[in-house]
């Protein structure tokens, strides 16, 4: 289940629970209160989002690293947030491999919950910060930005 | 997980409280507001020009915020500089009730029309200039049609720049989208973009609008407008190179992701079926952000962005972006122009954008085209190219049978042996002494009484003084009360012998900026007597303008031989 489904069911069933607290609320003739509500307990429900927060693994480093010192277009493809039809353009990997870049897997961190971050270096010798996070199990680069 | 559902339980029930508590139905008391004291007051002279800025939806415009050295007040008032006061109106305690509502409107007005008094009583014209923030362009809508019914407001607000107003709504209006998104914000005590759901503010942010909410009309005659409405465009790159190609390399979201600029833009044709052109539409402006989807990603994860998210909420959201990008709804629904929940991610990553719903207001571009338009807006200063320069108007109060200014008359009319002969209040001067008499055929006007004859009435028409004997005072009804030293100027000399006169009747079509007459001016500049304001009678300065500091007043005058056109031209001597 994707992110956004379970988020749509979370808010259905959030807007049940409201629209049942409300009603006692009328009922019971107590006016609504925001410091009320916001101690209001979480709903719970049969949804169990998965927690997509695996550190990335050796091997699908260094399919990484691979794929970016290659700028092959196979090998990068699943690293790249692509829509369906969508395909990862020509002059894109031309010039990612006129970058020359080199993954440093030893950077790799954590930097919030279920989000990595690793480095790269050019051959201009410039910094680059990639953010990883997973989707269905596999890595893609939610960002790949100069570092900060 | 629980964080975020805790949040978003939270939100809802909030904006179902907050609705209940705060939706404002259709006008139907009738009863004037008590408006809460503002931060900022007004001082009862203010130098320069009034400029009144009005927050939005979930807005303030509290002692703190207005002081803020990076908050819109200050940040205008540096760009607009000397010759400008920037005000603010507060209307925190109804910003989530839409903003055309009774009490917001008549707030503003009296607070505008506070401002506009202030400016007079230093000798300004009292034209006041306004910007509205979000919905803040909205309440200035809905306040302007209180200010046509005041004494001089119509003219009162010379211009109106518009920062982000959904003139014609948003998608997210009349959704429950606010809600989950404040939901992912969790609370962090900061401004959100989005009113909750429930609240009039986001049911009339819906268009069509509902018809329960109060109407926003057009801008009075004689008001500039001009509206700004930023775009951000998000684009996918990976190490500065975009890796797709087509239309979805580079997406619009909703303007500034809340209000699409078809709206934020969208002034002229907002109050149709209403007539237009009401108010004079100077323009729009469409500041663009390209923003990197993954530069703003990075400002996010990295906690630099700055827009109040707890960790778990960021991670969520990370990976909802690239969820989104795989999926392309969010993209596919923003093409169709169409709210939906998929794009949340977008509009959350988005805050970090200078052209971002709520950060308008403090963008130096924003800034920058508003202050210019503002300038364009403030009556034109006056220069000394529009006539001689004097040191100051004299204005004399005149006073025949004290002065003796009524000897030697330039000719005397005796009515004795008319056939038709008597005096009524004068139409053109606001004295309680003043009338209008017919003799024979002729008419005078103003005719000033002697108070120890009343038979007796001397009559002022520039050079010419006319003394007229044995006519009875019909009436003792005037149409004036006024003493003498408090009364409008009836006739103004200018130094190179034009005169100008009051004059009574419909007069000639309003033009823009000048909506009345005061009459007509016969020499070197004969044309028409144009006026900003109807309070002849009521204001001792009627019919004169722009007051300069060493006292000079000027009339406008549209000139017979530049028709449509006015210019202003300093007076010599002003007699009332």
């Amino acid at each position: 289940m994707t992110r956004r489904r379970w988020l749509i069911l979370a808010g259905i069933g959030i807007l049940i629970v409201a629209a049942v607290s409300f009603a006692a609320l009328n009922l019971s003739g107590q006016p609504a209160n925001s410091e009320q509500n916001s101690a209001s307990p979480s709903p719970t429900g049969p949804i169990q989002a998965s927690e997509p927060t695996s550190r990335p693994s050796q091997a699908e480093l260094a399919q990484l690293r691979q794929a970016l010192g290659t700028a092959d277009t196979g090998a990068l493809t699943p690293f790249v947030p692509l829509g369906r039809t969508e395909q990862l353009s020509p002059a894109f990997t031309d010039k990612l491999k006129a970058l020359g870049l080199s993954l440093e897997e030893a950077s790799l961190k954590e930097e919030t919950p279920g989000v990595w971050t690793t480095e790269a270096v050019d051959r201009s010798a410039k910094r680059w910060e990639i953010g990883l996070v997973r989707v269905d199990g596999q890595l893609k680069m939610l960002y790949a930005e100069e570092a900060l | 997980m629980r964080k975020i559902v805790a949040a978003i339980v939270g939100a809802v029930l909030f904006g179902v409280a907050t609705a209940v508590a705060g939706a404002a139905p259709a006008l139907a008391d009738e009863r004037p507001s008590v408006c809460p004291t503002q931060p900022i007051s007004i001082t009862s002279k203010l130098t320069e020009r009034p400029v009144i800025y009005v927050h939005g939806w979930l807005g303030k415009a509290d002692k703190a915020s207005a002081a803020a050295a990076d908050g819109p007040v200050q940040l205008l008032q540096k760009r607009l500089g000397a010759g400008y006061r920037v005000l603010a109106f507060d209307y925190s305690w109804a910003n989530q009730e839409w903003g055309a509502t009774k009490k917001t409107r008549e707030c503003l007005t009296s607070y505008m029309r506070e401002a506009s008094l202030a400016f007079q009583a230093s000798g300004g014209d009292g034209r006041i200039l306004a910007v509205g923030h979000s919905m803040g362009g909205i309440a200035i809508r809905a306040a302007s049609t209180l200010l046509e019914g005041v004494a001089g407001g119509n003219n009162m607000l010379a211009g109106v720049v518009t920062l982000s107003t959904p003139h014609q709504g948003s998608p997210w209006g009349g959704t429950i989208y606010a809600d989950l998104y404040q939901g992912y914000k969790g609370y962090t005590g900061e401004s959100t973009p989005l009113p909750a759901s429930g609240t009039s503010a986001a049911l009339c942010l819906a268009w069509p609008r509902d018809r329960s909410c109060d109407s926003v009309p057009y801008l009075p005659v004689g008001t500039k407008v001009a509206t700004i409405g930023t775009q951000i465009m998000m684009t996918r790159k990976l190490f500065d190179i975009p890796y797709v190609e087509g239309p979805t390399a580079e997406f619009p979201l909703f303007g500034d992701a809340i209000v699409p600029t078809i709206s934020s833009n969208g002034y002229v044709p907002s109050a149709a079926p209403a007539p237009y052109p009401k108010g004079e539409f100077l323009g729009e402006q469409r500041p663009v952000c390209s923003e990197s989807a993954g530069y703003l990603s990075q400002q996010l994860v990295k906690g630099k962005a700055k827009i109040g998210l707890v960790p778990t909420v960021i991670a969520t959201l990370a990976g909802t972006i690239v969820e989104e990008f795989i999926d392309m709804r969010a993209l596919d629904t923003m093409m169709q122009g169409k709210a939906d929940i998929s794009q949340l991610s977008f509009v959350v990553l988005a805050q970090a954008s200078e052209c971002f719903h709520t950060n308008m207001p403090s963008s130096s571009r924003v800034d920058d085209a508003a202050v210019a338009y503002l300038k364009k807006m403030a009556p034109k200063a006056v220069g000394s190219d529009l006539g001689p320069v004097l040191s100051a108007t004299k204005l004399v109060t005149v006073r025949p049978w004290v002065d003796g200014s009524e000897a030697n008359p330039s000719r005397v009319i005796d009515g004795k042996n008319a056939t038709n002969a008597y005096c009524n209040g004068s139409n053109v001067a606001a004295r309680a002494d003043a009338f209008r008499c017919f003799v024979d055929q002729g008419v005078h006007d103003p005719c000033l009484q002697n108070p120890a004859n009343a038979k007796e009435y001397l009559c002022y028409f520039g050079s010419e003084k006319v003394l007229i004997q044995n006519v009875r005072a019909e009436s003792t009804s005037v149409s004036g009360t006024a003493a003498p030293e408090q009364s409008s100027p009836f006739l103004v000399t200018l130094a190179d012998g034009t005169v100008c006169r009051t004059s009574s009747g419909a007069g000639p079509p309003a033009i823009p900026g000048y909506p009345y007459w005061t009459g007509s001016c016969s020499g070197p500049h004969a044309g028409i007597w144009r006026a900003r304001y109807a309070d002849r009678g009521s204001n001792p300065a009627s019919g004169l303008l722009e007051k300069t500091s060493s006292g000079v007043w000027h009339v406008a005058i549209e000139e017979d031989a530049r028709p449509g056109k006015v210019s202003l031209y300093p007076v010599a001597v002003a007699y009332r």
